[in-house]
């Protein structure tokens, strides 16, 4: 009610201009230090002058010897080393060309032009050593000198991210756009998004997919005394109404905890991928012999998945059900028909199913032992008809394709029989 | 030929039978005119002149022509453009024109609805290809697929979509569409006169942001509306786009005869001049021209009239099965269902619809034969617009207006000239409604941040930044008003008062089969959803079970039964802040805000057919509040009135009143309400109050602030003139009171005019 008393009142201000003419914009001035800059700066952060006007910044080094969680930040030369190796492309893949960089920021929002981007923070391993480089926006009106600071303009980075496809980089896109006529275009970046590798190797594993969360279950990385992520706009805006900076710190403490993580992560991702890391479970090494065949680096693939049914037999059989996949493209028939049997006596649901369809299919075409075909077609039905994990979409569609594939197979079994 | 061989035999058989006959009050005919054209423009792209030869056209109609020259000149335009004039093409040769001279050229399209967007693409694309050159034109809107959303921004040259879209979809995202902006050379504005009243404010807005985008990105587009007739569609385009406008009204294109016939249900009960219900009137009428193989589209006012209807002209159909000749149309039906019903009557596989004004707008469902409307429709461009739905090039069509017993339709039964005669409404916007503007400068501030001497449209809003500030929305730094909080301002605001939130319609008849039948505004919802209300969805009948008012969802079953019900809401006026205040003759008149507090109270069974009442019942539901704008006038108790005598004559009084406003301030009845109140808290007198429907007001009280005296005098004359003896629905409504109440509601409107305190 109180906001619609006030609008009243306001009516009484709203006058109509009389000339259409807008004034032309002056010639830019510098903008001046906000009113808190003196309280900013003895926080902690270091004021840094470019031709845009100011930027505040805050730098840390960490040494070779640093371990966040389980993981030494040393550790990523061997990564990268693993990386050089490999001649195939992988999303995860480094361009050896351009500097890796770890890059995280922070917004005051989560979408659209009035978002701004306050904290742009990077890690980048030095000759020995890590460094941390974080741009805090002084103040809204400052954003050109904020953004010209970071650099992103001048070099092609590889920048290595989480989630930063679709929010982290489309942020920096927009905030280039909107200052387009006086910054340098926009390098072009390579990208590795961790997101999407950490969902490849941990499904069905992990039960979400915070950054917090794989932290805790898989780099051992524990946060004391963080802030949510999610308080960072309230905080920053409170910030720069109030001048208030210790709350901004712990933001800015949050953010380096983030893209350290990023460091420890893009260390176990590769040590998982080239079999290195001794954290590897069955359900991880299947994801990634997975990820391998979807990538169509089917040598490494069968590699992988190899190695965890040796180690694990029987007991995951869902890394069968992939292997029979690499097998029937090998066309080793009879392997592919071993690893289906496992699957389709061991799982339940949609992979069951579609397990004894490849059987069927193999028995049909390959084997051509039509009575064994109809067998697993028949099966597959009944399955069809009473697994309760099936959805009901691919319940009609696979109803449907089983009664074809049986309709041609008892009229290959029983040609000239009025069907 | 044969079209006007069957409108003949049909208006003979009408004349000829005495149980219609005598009910034709009268027979207008309205001559058709010839076509005027004009040579396509020597500069016109030689594959544009190849589409159009290849669709059959040879020549443009004058206002084609005209209106190509004037854009291609870089001026903004507005084509009235009557339905099947061609009026696309009056924006489609400029458009395609600009891109093949300049591949880079961009243009917006901008329709009411989606569906309009989806239409009007097929018959672009219908053009494009013809035209054998590479145009991209895609529609944006929510239905985009997210992997085309890319393409559509980056390199579509023509985008259509609405202002919804245009307001939270592609505005806050507006550095993604860059290359749009930069290059936009045309923004096209169909259905011009559909962007009236607080939706129209809302749409004036979004243009104005969308014109301080175009120019930070260095463009400046020309504007093209089209419109349906309305008084004023230069000045509603002008104060729609903030900018100048040259109108372009001679339409060259040709019309074919028009049959007009006025008719009005016979008197079934002469004392208190009831007359047989329109509808069942309408319904005779519409059976004859079923049988008689005429295509038909009936207008009926409301939501329960179109599914009364159809419910009764199925009976025709009944004993065919799989027939769906006999359709009913909308809003709240699902967009595949409306498609289907728009192609049937393309395809002429339907013979019958019924609608609502969802109909009226430009939505492409071909020409038919004939019309009927069940009453006037409120605004006289509605009429035309309904009345246009009829006739196919240079053939005859039938129009029949059947009056029902509102006093502004026997009006027009008397007066057939108001109908044919006058020059239609006015649409009337209000951008410089307070709620809406700051609304919008909070979009604009996030779009953009506001330089300190920057205006915003026609507005000086600096001093409005200011109060934004205050409310912890902006900061202000050396030169600019920044955005600060990580709200998204797009989405608190909606276009559309109404479609904020649906009330979604779950038919459960089956348990294990539930389906979504509907959809419907949470404002009409609370009278025609409320539980066990029956509605009515092409004719057939459901039962609310629950109404979920927290997640807005009804469960309705299907059930069979012989009436349909009818729900009262109870409104509460609270004075919130008085602007003005002046004396009249007899009585102080304000005007200010107020807020209106609407609870639905009770319902009622009422019986098809006969329309008896056979039960009622309560209905619990929240209260919803409407701030708007108010003009009230309030007197002192005529000496010698009783407190209820009193009560009784203001009732009618405002019954007269509410039925002359449209005439009055031209606008829709829906679009003003009058209350009467004896005893009114703010004034502690006698008191009538006018609002506008919508929050935040649309003008419309505020002109009737200075004009009391002339509508209390307006509508004593016609109170006066009525011909029954102690009031009937067509002067002062249906009266409880018993007879005799005409004398006191005369004597009321007299004392007020007059300033004679005792008359009785």
């Amino acid at each position: 009610m109180s906001y619609e008393k006030k609008l009243m009142e306001m009516k009484k201000l709203v006058k109509k201009t009389t000339k259409e003419t807008q004034t032309p914009e002056k010639k830019k001035v510098l903008p001046p230090s906000p009113f808190y800059e003196d309280k900013w700066l003895a926080a902690g952060l270091t004021k840094e002058e470019n031709s845009h006007g100011i930027v505040y910044k805050r730098t840390i080094s960490f040494d070779s010897t640093y371990k966040h969680g389980n993981i030494y930040l040393s550790d990523l030369n061997n990564a990268l080393k693993k990386w050089g190796n490999l001649d195939e492309t992988h999303p995860l893949a480094p361009d050896l060309e351009k500097r890796l960089v770890f890059f995280d920021t922070e917004t005051t929002g989560l979408k659209g032009t009035g978002t701004l981007i306050f904290l742009l923070g990077f890690i980048e391993q030095t000759k020995c050593s890590f460094k941390l480089t974080q741009y805090l926006l002084p103040g809204p009106d400052h954003e050109r000198a904020f953004l010209y600071a970071s650099g992103l303009w001048e070099h092609n980075l590889n920048l290595v991210t989480y989630n930063g496809k679709s929010f982290d980089l489309p942020q920096v896109e927009t905030r280039w756009t909107m200052n387009r006529n006086s910054l340098p275009p926009l390098a072009s970046h390579a990208h590795i998004d961790l997101l999407h590798g950490s969902r490849r190797i941990w499904k069905e594993e992990v039960d979400s997919f915070s950054l917090v969360n794989i932290e805790e279950k898989k780099i051992g990385f524990f946060r004391e005394d963080d802030i949510p992520g999610h308080l960072a706009p309230i905080i920053y805006q409170d910030a720069v109404k109030s001048g208030r900076i210790d709350p901004l710190m712990k933001v800015l403490k949050h953010n380096e905890w983030d893209i350290l993580s990023l460091v420890a992560l893009y260390i176990e991702s590769t040590d998982l991928l080239f079999e290195t890391s001794t954290r590897g479970t069955a359900v991880s090494q299947t994801n990634i012999g997975k990820w391998f065949a979807d990538l169509k680096l089917y040598d490494r693939s069968s590699r992988v998945l190899e190695s965890v049914i040796l180690e694990y037999g029987l007991e995951h059989p869902v890394t069968h059900f992939h292997f029979g996949f690499i097998m029937k493209r090998r066309l080793a028939v009879e392997e592919a028909i071993s690893s289906f049997t496992i699957a389709a006596d061991r799982l339940v649901g949609r992979q069951r199913i579609i397990a004894l369809e490849e059987l069927a299919k193999l028995y049909e075409h390959k084997v051509k032992e039509l009575e064994k075909a109809l067998q697993y077609t028949r099966r597959a039905q009944h399955l069809l008809t009473v697994d309760p994990e099936l959805t009901d979409r691919f319940r009609l569609r696979q109803q449907e394709m089983f009664q074809k594939r049986e309709i041609r197979i008892v009229r290959k079994l029983f040609p000239g029989e009025a069907q | 030929m044969t079209q006007n061989t069957t409108i003949s035999s049909v208006l003979t058989k009408l004349r000829s039978t005495p149980s219609f006959s005598d009910n034709i009050i009268h027979y207008r005919k309205i001559e058709g005119k010839s076509a005027t054209y004009a040579d396509f423009p020597s500069v016109l792209h030689p594959s544009i002149i190849k589409a159009l030869k290849t669709k059959g056209i040879e020549q443009l109609y004058s206002h084609q022509r005209e209106a190509f020259d004037s854009a291609y000149n870089g001026e903004s335009i507005t084509a009235v453009t009557p339905t099947a004039s061609g009026k696309s093409l009056c924006y489609h040769l400029p458009v395609l024109q600009s891109i093949l001279e300049d591949e880079s050229s961009r243009a917006i399209y901008l329709f009411p609805t989606k569906a309009l967007a989806q239409d009007q693409l097929s018959d672009l694309h219908g053009l494009i290809e013809a035209s054998e050159e590479t145009i991209l034109s895609y529609t944006y809107d929510g239905d985009t697929a997210p992997g085309l959303r890319t393409k559509v921004r980056k390199s579509g040259h023509i985008v259509l979509t609405n202002p919804d879209m245009l307001h939270s979809g592609i505005l806050p995202h507006h550095t993604k569409w860059v290359s749009l902006f930069e290059n936009l050379k045309y923004i096209i504005i169909d259905e011009l006169h559909t962007y009236k009243g607080v939706f129209g404010s809302h749409v004036a807005h979004v243009l104005r942001r969308l014109k301080r985008i175009c120019n930070y990105y260095g463009s400046d587009p020309v504007f093209i509306c089209t419109s349906a007739t309305i008084a004023n569609p230069g000045d509603l385009a002008e104060s729609l786009t903030n900018t100048d406008m040259r109108l372009i009204e001679n339409n060259g294109a040709p019309s074919g005869k028009k049959h007009f016939i006025f008719y009005n249900p016979p008197v079934v009960h002469p004392t208190f001049g009831i007359r047989r219900s329109a509808l069942l009137e309408v319904r005779d009428i519409a059976s004859l021209l079923y049988r008689e193989g005429m295509q038909t589209i009936i207008f009926a006012k409301s939501r329960v009239r179109v599914e009364m209807l159809v419910k009764y002209m199925q009976e025709l159909t009944k004993k065919k099965l799989f027939d769906n000749s006999v359709m009913g149309y909308r809003g709240g039906y699902l967009p595949s269902e409306r498609r289907k019903i728009e192609k049937g009557l393309r395809d002429g596989s339907i013979k019958t619809v019924v609608s609502t004004n969802a109909l009226e707008l430009g939505i492409d469902i071909g020409q038919l034969q004939a019309c009927i409307m069940t009453g006037y429709p409120g605004n006289i461009a509605s009429a035309f617009q309904q009345a246009g739905r009829a006739g196919r090039r240079q053939e005859d069509a039938l129009i029949i207006y059947v009056a029902q017993s509102v006093a502004l339709d026997q009006y027009i039964i008397e007066n057939p000239d108001y109908l044919l005669g006058q020059s239609p409404e006015e649409g009337r916007i209000h951008p410089d409604n307070m709620f809406i503007l700051m609304d919008h400068l909070k979009c604009a501030s996030f779009e953009l941040p506001f330089s300190l001497t920057e205006t915003y449209g026609e507005f000086e809003v600096q001093q409005l930044l200011e109060f934004l500030e205050a409310e912890g929305v902006l900061i202000k730094t050396t030169d600019r008003w920044h955005w600060m909080t990580d709200r998204f301002p797009a989405s608190d605001v909606s276009l559309r008062s109404a479609a904020q939130e649906n009330v979604v319609i779950i038919d459960k008849t089956i348990p294990k089969g539930t389906i979504v039948i509907g959809e419907m505004d949470t404002f009409s919802a609370m009278t025609l959803l409320h539980e066990e209300a029956i509605y009515i969805h092409q004719g057939t009948q459901y039962q609310v079970e629950k109404l979920d008012w927290e997640e807005k969802k009804a469960y309705v079953t299907e059930v069979d039964v012989d009436y349909f019900t009818d729900a009262n809401l109870a409104v509460e006026l609270k004075v919130m802040n008085e602007d003005e205040t002046s004396t009249a003759k007899n009585g102080i008149c304000s005007y200010g805000d107020i807020a209106v507090l609407a609870i639905p109270t009770i319902f009622k069974k009422i019986r098809f057919g006969t329309h008896d009442n056979i039960g009622s019942g309560p209905i619990s539901l929240p209260a919803t509040e409407l701030h708007t704008s108010s003009t009230w006038y309030s007197f002192d108790v005529p000496s010698g009135w009783s407190e209820s005598e009193l009560t009784d004559a203001m009732t009618g009084a405002a019954y007269a009143i509410q039925s002359f406003i449209p005439l009055f301030v031209r606008c829709d009845r829906t679009d003003i309400h009058v209350v009467p109140q004896v005893k009114a808290v703010h004034t502690d007198k006698p008191t009538f109050f006018i609002y506008d429907s919508y929050p935040g007001g649309i003008g419309l009280s505020e002109k009737i602030y200075t004009r009391w005296d002339s509508l209390f005098q307006q509508a004593k004359d016609h109170v006066a003139s009525c011909s029954c003896k102690g009031g009937c629905p067509i002067c002062i409504g249906a009266q409880e009171a018993g007879t005799g109440m005409k004398k006191d509601v005369e004597s009321l409107l007299n004392a007020l005019v007059r300033g004679e305190r005792s008359v009785i």
